[in-house]
């Protein structure tokens, strides 16, 4: 072990430091100031402000910068000792994983600024790697006094390969006193509150897109080339019928169809295949939509008019011609824009053909949400229905599905086991429907009845049986954000009856697991787990461990810019 | 070709998606002088408990903090678990990952055709019953948010030997396929009544590079610019050498790195060339020594720096400590990412010590 006796800063510093014969045994908690900023704006900028400090800050720990760490502190500093953060409790639970809490009443001790460093070198001294070091505040209060002091809430989370093999994550929330001294923020106290450590002998995932021959470098979002909102999906299928799973990627500028050459490589050829342009497409399926035995590839697209222009372009369809693929949009029946993302094909009226539903999204010169969580000026969502000679005719006005809600997902399922199916729709900026299927092209939304309503920004979903009880669930992707439930935390009280109140709650809770029982599906509670995703995008239930019940994954992150720096 | 401006059209004749209105103009200029929102947001793993969906992001591997938007699952490799792909929108962009959880055969993998209806049989509810208990998935064409999952659904069967199966299929009615033995890649065509046996076609999603390298296992260095104790810049030579050399990557910081000097002391005993190279920041070129010397090792010790051998390093992704075997002329012939006493040849280089 490193040994603790060295100082990390200079002499001149650290003799201006608690001396350690004058420390504390402990330390009481860190309270919220007695007079309170009210002012939400002042507030959440001071929140912003400070929450950026720790950032940077923790970028220096990640990089094992403790000097430059140090000057977060003031030299009066004194915090616990987090290489000693109490009692471990060991839990073991399958595949090997090991989850630690560590029982922070017992036996923390007091140390200074020195002592404090010296104990963050030996915190992230299991990590060979760090490959992750996210620090967020999620709380925040501060004084009404000049200059400005303030209480905050800590989230660390620390994650990385274990330097003797493996992988760990350290997640821990801490109490931090701040005060503005000089205009700068410093820290003068640190308790920790909890810590939970998980660990895992060996990794799960290995990343191998690079070996594999797919990986590919974009650029930076926002940047020329990489600009549009409209944002591109996958889809996997063997669109060779020669057994090995293939992957389509639409994309900014040109897209990839990677073929599996069936040795731990795949073959880009898309361009080759007719299917490289055009580019910009959102959520793409591989289907039989001719019924004549191979696969078709259809890719949604978003387009509009403005000023005259016909901006962007209509969903493309490529027609499977023994291999190579034919652009038949226009005669296929695609010539309509839309603001179109995750198609979704099932054969809904039952004819022996595949249909398509086409969420859409926002208008095309949109403004913006008119509401934040009942949202009506949103687009059309398009359902396509297969005449059966390969075109397509658009029938969403009179199935009743709505054209004015911001869609970005949706669902089949014949949840009522009727013998049609039914379609369930989350849409962002509002509440999900569930239109049920009643035979003759005539849906009746039933999200209501079915318990499904769940208002919030929702993004995606996925059809899956949870519990291994034999039925189909539900599972429905929603943003959530740090900033929101920080924000929201202040201006609604736990306790809070109002249904407004609990609204406005509810649309940074995160993701919903729905238990199918009784004919309805029931939200299951949020400590059961598989919740708190984020800014959730595509969900999928996947059997990883192949014992019988099915887990989640779920991709999360709207947009990373230059620094960990963030609202 | 990339169309900056409204009036650019692209060969299909219509204008490019980009730039299409004022909101957007002004969040591009956001975002493209690299602000940040809800940004660096691990992707998510939860493995599910009797009683709970246990997250698991942490230690999964899986947990990139790119900005995800598709993730489609299939077992890629078809070895009997589900790998996926992953779609983000900006810098890597493809992500493939490989299931390591390796349980074996302890799954049922079953692929659909049809024939009252659209052979895909998108709604198909295929039940599998095993160890007691039946578990339900759906065959979809377009699940999650822009995303398809390939068209075979993966039961796992936990101990079970076989499982048993049955096929909703849509708007018509269920039909028993009998069982399906753990390891069993199947084809269910409506009708039959019985399954067919689908041949594999297993292949090996190789290893990326070793992390952190900026050269491979295989390369060849002539030598490696060091910095020592003093400050004094070291060509170390790496090829040319009389023996094999091995270079331990390490840092004061690295616990496990501090607690193996002993081990790499044994080997240099045991007469290997043995070299140690320090990875900690300038200021701390002093505590490395002080260290070493207090622990007793008198392992050569140099510093690597950003003028030098630094660069073909990507001292963010290499996990510590590191060892580097090459060969006499210069080739790396190791990397190896863990302690020295997991190293293949250790207890015949120590002479069972």
């Amino acid at each position: 072990m490193p040994h603790r006796s060295l100082s990390l800063l200079t002499a001149a510093l650290a003799a201006q430091e608690v001396a350690p014969a004058a420390l504390p045994a402990t330390l009481p908690p860190i309270e919220d100031p007695a007079r309170r900023l009210t002012e939400l704006e002042e507030v959440e900028d001071y929140s912003e402000d400070v929450a950026n400090k720790f950032v940077e800050w923790g970028d220096k720990i990640r990089l094992r910068d403790f000097h430059g760490a140090a000057g977060l502190f003031t030299d009066d500093f004194i915090g616990h000792d987090l290489a000693r953060p109490g009692k471990p409790e060991k839990k073991e639970f399958p595949l090997e994983v090991t989850r630690t809490t560590w029982d922070t009443k017992a036996g923390l001790t007091v140390v200074n600024r020195s002592g404090f460093m010296e104990s963050w070198r030996e915190f992230v001294a299991p990590f060979g790697t760090i490959e992750f070091f996210f620090v967020k505040v999620r709380g925040a209060e501060f004084s009404d006094a000049t200059p400005v002091d303030g209480a905050l809430t800590v989230r660390i989370n620390i994650v990385g390969k274990r330097s003797g093999g493996g992988r760990m994550g350290r997640e821990g929330f801490g109490r931090a006193h701040i005060r503005k001294i000089a205009g700068k923020w410093q820290v003068d106290r640190w308790t920790v509150t909890s810590l939970v450590d998980l660990e895992r002998p060996e990794t799960m995932f290995t990343e191998v897109a690079r070996s594999a021959g797919i990986a590919h470098r974009g650029p930076q979002f926002g940047k020329e080339g990489n600009k549009s909102f409209f944002w591109n999906g996958a889809a996997v299928a063997d669109f060779d019928q020669d057994g090995l799973w293939d992957i389509f990627v639409p994309s900014q500028n040109e897209n990839f169809l990677y073929r599996s050459k069936g040795d731990g490589t795949f073959e880009e050829c898309a361009a080759r295949l007719g299917v490289a342009k055009p580019a910009g497409g959102t959520g793409a399926v591989f289907l039989d939509h001719d019924n004549d035995g191979d696969l078709d590839l259809l890719v949604a697209h978003s387009g509009w008019m403005e000023d005259g222009q016909k901006i962007g372009r209509p969903t493309q369809l490529y027609r499977n011609d023994g291999g190579k693929f034919a652009n038949v949009s226009a005669a296929a029946g695609f010539t309509e824009l839309l603001q179109g993302f995750s198609p979704c094909v099932a054969d809904a009226d039952n004819d022996g053909d595949l249909d398509v539903f086409i969420p859409g999204y926002q208008k095309g010169s949109f403004a913006g949400p008119n509401s934040w969580f009942d949202a009506n000026n949103g687009s059309k969502n398009a359902f396509y229905v297969n005449n059966g000679d390969g075109t397509f005719s658009e029938r969403s006005a009179e199935c009743g599905f709505a054209a004015n809600r911001w869609t970005y997902a949706a669902a089949w399922h014949d949840y009522d086991e009727d013998g049609d199916q039914d379609l369930f729709v989350a849409n962002d900026y509002g509440t999900k429907e569930f239109w049920r299927n009643d035979g003759g092209l005539k849906f009746t939304d039933v999200a209501d009845q079915l318990g499904v309503v769940d208002v919030g920004n929702g993004m995606g979903c996925c059809f899956g049986d949870y519990d291994a009880d034999g039925d189909i669930d539900l599972y429905a992707s929603n943003m959530s954000s740090s900033a929101g439930n920080r924000i929201l935390s202040r201006l609604v009280s736990k306790e809070s009856k109002d249904a407004r109140e609990n609204t406005l709650k509810k649309l940074a809770a995160g993701n919903t697991l729905f238990n199918f029982a009784d004919g309805k599906f029931n939200t299951v509670a949020s400590k059961f787990g598989g919740i708190g995703a984020a800014w959730a995008w595509a969900p999928q239930f996947l059997d990883l461990d192949l014992d019988g019940d099915l887990d989640l994954a779920c991709v999360n992150g709207f947009i990373s810019g230059n620094s960990l720096k963030d609202t | 070709m990339v169309a900056s401006t409204l009036d650019a059209r692209d060969e299909f004749g219509t204008q490019k998606v980009n730039d299409q209105n004022y909101t957007n103009k002004h969040m591009n200029q956001i975002f493209g002088d690299g602000f940040s929102f809800s940004g660096f947001e691990k992707d998510k793993i939860w493995l599910k408990l009797d009683d709970q969906y246990l997250d698991v992001s942490d230690i999964s591997g899986a947990d990139d903090d790119g900005d995800g938007r598709a993730l489609c699952v299939a077992d890629f490799d078809d070895d009997g678990d589900p790998e996926f792909f992953v779609h983000n929108i900006q810098r890597e962009r493809h992500m493939l990952y490989r299931n390591d959880i390796d349980r074996g055969a302890r799954g049922v993998k079953v692929q659909l055709k049809a024939t009252k209806g659209p052979w895909q049989a998108p709604g198909a509810i295929v039940r599998v019953s095993a160890g007691g208990r039946t578990t339900a998935q759906l065959m979809t064409i377009g699940t999650g948010f822009v995303s398809q999952n390939a068209a075979e659904l993966i039961f796992g069967l936990g101990d079970a030997a076989d499982g048993t199966v049955t096929v909703r299929w849509p708007g018509r009615a269920v039909e028993s396929f009998g069982t399906v033995k753990a390891g069993g890649k199947v084809l269910l065509v409506e009708g039959a009544g019985k399954p067919a046996a689908l041949p594999r076609k297993p292949y090996r999603l190789r290893d990326p590079g070793v992390p952190g390298l900026k050269f491979a296992e295989g390369a060849s260095l002539a030598n490696l610019e060091l910095v020592d104790a003093a400050g004094k810049t070291v060509q170390l030579a790496v090829a040319g050498r009389k023996k094999p050399l091995i270079v331990n990557l390490w840092a004061t910081y690295c616990a496990s790195c501090v607690g193996e000097m002993g081990d790499l002391a044994k080997l240099a005993a045991a007469g290997h060339d043995v070299v140690l190279v320090s990875l900690d920041a300038e200021e701390d070129f002093g505590r490395a020594q002080e260290l070493l010397k207090k622990m007793g090792i008198k392992l050569p010790n140099y510093f690597a720096t950003s003028k030098g051998f630094e660069k073909q390093l990507d001292p963010e992704r290499l996990p510590l400590p590191t060892t580097l075997f090459f060969a006499p002329d210069g080739t790396l012939t190791e990397a190896l990412q863990t302690t020295i006493d997991h190293w293949n040849g250790w207890s015949k280089a120590i002479g069972g010590q």
